[in-house]
């Protein structure tokens, strides 16, 4: 009994709750049409949330009947959701299957979320459907940006508990900066220094950052206090506006600049083959990086794509040949990221990621103010 | 009549005396060199609870069911305060030494609460000025290592105080620390004048043992 079910964790406990429901995400097998009343799945008495870009779909469903869904010859995977993360979850993996089937590609896909860090895993599972779902958005252009927690909080212990969804290779991991305090903020979820893959690829500025404030929301009187008494908010938002705008800090904040920074280097890209398209094995551009540009992450992690040249006169010459649009940007963005003195790889990966530095290093095209899709989802 | 205004005038300077004595005698330790206001406190806490809920690591088996806090209060004695309560912090280099509570009999609040779920959104909790989580998480790092070891036997529920007085560098000091006393409920070392914080984990798999109650989703 129960095939494949992840996550192979919750397996035991899963069986001592075979009379209870949980929402599970429940895949086919490559071939099979994702037909959830092929499963014996009555949809006028089961709200199913299709989920193509994992060839299935999520439903709340009784545990043994789940367990022997894992069983058929045609499904591929079975997998438990805990009722907190379930909502997330499932919208989450609805939205990238809206936008990979909407939006034009390449395009950023900014992930500033993430499951309750209680249910993390220190090796989380590359086969989860989340995973796969970014796995198969990156292979279609849709390039995820996550962020890789606020866990740390000056702890050690913490360090390698990463939010899962930064964890694949297909994803760029994004930790946050302070700038005020010119350092990695202390909240920043730190990868383990002995597993580079747990390590963050860039970070960028986290701490204080001005957003919008919901409208149809009231500020609480902290939250008041703190924006109308900090600097940078009072000289950046026009006084008639403080009700829109707020202060906050996180890696979600990080995230979405570098989803910015990740949409600029798309357009560049675009209009750079477009206008120059490629002719051979011959490189599309180069970049020189002087030796204090290099790191420790530099010489710690392997290249996704293109080629690093070591000059010289002690500076790198980086050369990119067309390749699936993840690998370059992500790849482009840990090449151009600023160092952090004093900070190791395992908490600021390859440095800062500055929008600045990005738009003047790829603003050759224009620099275009960046749309925000909407995600639909039930 | 001036015998008797003059017995008045003996007694009410005796009763100034014995007024200003007893003040003296009462009045919180030597180490005590502020107070923290109470409302303050309860949130700083809440936030660091929220901290602790977002700080992963290996699991116990076992899931946080609910936290009692048990904190000294104190009449704020600043005439500004108008009044409110206030829990007491302490000068941290006299900690090394007795601590020399004499509030045995003071005021206790206690508050009952279920743990914080972590944040799906990825932005961090405001700052606090009490810094408590390490506390926490040196507590569920020793739980953790007293399990693994040999014979592992299947723990049904943990339940841990902490005892703990605010300290402070000085009166200059912003950040207010959670100062730990003693981990454990042996009588004879608790200091029943300090704060506590005891958590209640709970292992999910004995949720069943009552056949009304739903087992906990793994």
């Amino acid at each position: 009994m129960a095939g494949n079910v992840g996550p192979p964790e919750k397996l035991a406990a899963l069986k001592n709750r075979l009379d209870q429901s949980y929402m599970f995400v429940i895949s086919f097998k490559k071939g099979v049409q994702s037909k959830p009343e092929n499963l014996g799945i009555d949809l006028k008495t089961t709200q199913v949330e299709p989920l193509g870009i994992i060839n299935g779909f999520a439903a709340k469903l009784n545990v043994r009947y789940a367990f022997e869904l894992a069983d058929r010859d045609d499904v591929l995977q079975v997998w438990y959701l805990h009722p907190n993360d379930a909502s997330l979850y499932v919208n989450t993996l609805a939205a990238i299957n809206y936008n990979v089937n909407t939006l034009p590609l390449p395009a950023p896909l900014n992930i500033s979320l993430g499951i309750d860090s209680k249910r993390w895993v220190k090796k989380p599972h590359l086969d989860a459907p989340m995973q796969r779902a970014t796995r198969a958005a990156a292979k279609a252009g849709l390039l995820p940006v996550v962020a890789i927690g606020n866990s740390h909080g000056g702890n050690a212990a913490t360090n390698g508990w990463i939010n899962p969804w930064s964890y694949p290779e297909w994803v760029i991991s994004v930790g946050a900066w302070d700038s005020g305090d010119n350092k990695v903020a202390g909240f920043s979820t730190r990868g383990d220094p002995k597993r580079p893959e747990t390590w963050p690829d860039v970070i960028a500025d986290g701490v204080d950052i001005i957003g919008p404030w919901p409208t149809n929301l009231t500020k609480s009187p902290g939250r008041k206090k703190r924006d109308e008494t900090n600097a940078h908010f009072i000289n950046t938002v026009a006084k008639k506006d403080w009700h829109l705008y707020t202060l906050e800090s996180g890696t979600s904040m990080s995230t979405a600049l570098t989803s910015k920074a990740a949409g600029q280097i798309v357009f560049f890209l675009s209009n750079l083959i477009a206008q120059n398209p490629p002719q051979g094995n011959k490189p599309i551009f180069t970049l020189t990086a002087p030796p204090e540009r290099i790191t420790l992450f530099d010489e710690l992690k392997p290249r996704l794509t293109g080629t690093a040249t070591q000059q010289s006169d002690g500076s790198t010459v980086y050369s990119y040949n067309v390749d699936l649009p993840w690998k370059m940007v992500k790849q482009l963005l840990i090449d151009t990221a600023i160092p952090v003195p004093g900070a190791l790889p395992y908490e600021a990966g390859a440095g800062r990621v500055d929008i600045n530095y990005i738009n003047q290093q790829f603003g050759q095209f224009g620099v275009p103010t960046p749309k925000i899709a909407m995600s639909k989802v039930k | 009549m001036h015998q008797r205004l003059f017995a008045l005038i003996v007694a009410l300077i005796a009763f100034a005396g014995a007024y200003f004595i007893y003040g003296k005698a009462i009045k919180p330790s030597s180490v005590e060199i502020t107070a923290f206001s109470l409302e303050k406190t309860i949130v700083d806490i809440k936030r660091e609870l929220a901290r602790f809920a977002n700080s992963p690591g290996e699991p116990l088996g076992l899931e946080l069911q609910e936290i009692k806090i048990v904190l000294l209060v104190q009449r704020d004695s600043s005439s500004s305060s108008n009044g409110a309560l206030n829990v007491p912090v302490f000068k941290k280099a006299k900690l090394a030494g007795t601590i020399g509570f004499s509030e045995k009999t003071a005021s206790k609040v206690t508050i009952v609460m279920v743990p914080p779920d972590g944040s799906h959104l990825l932005s961090a909790s405001d700052d606090t000025t009490i810094r408590f989580v390490d506390l926490l998480l040196s507590m569920r790092t020793a739980l953790q290592a007293a399990m693994a070891e040999k014979p592992a036997l299947v723990t049904k529920q943990i339940e841990v105080t902490l005892n703990f007085v605010l300290t402070r560098t000085n009166e200059l000091d912003t950040s207010i620390e959670a100062h730990i006393i003693n981990i454990g409920s042996s009588l004879k070392q608790q200091n029943t004048g300090s704060n506590s914080i005891t958590l209640k984990y709970l292992n999910p798999e004995y949720a069943k043992d009552n056949k009304k109650t739903k087992p906990a989703p793994p």
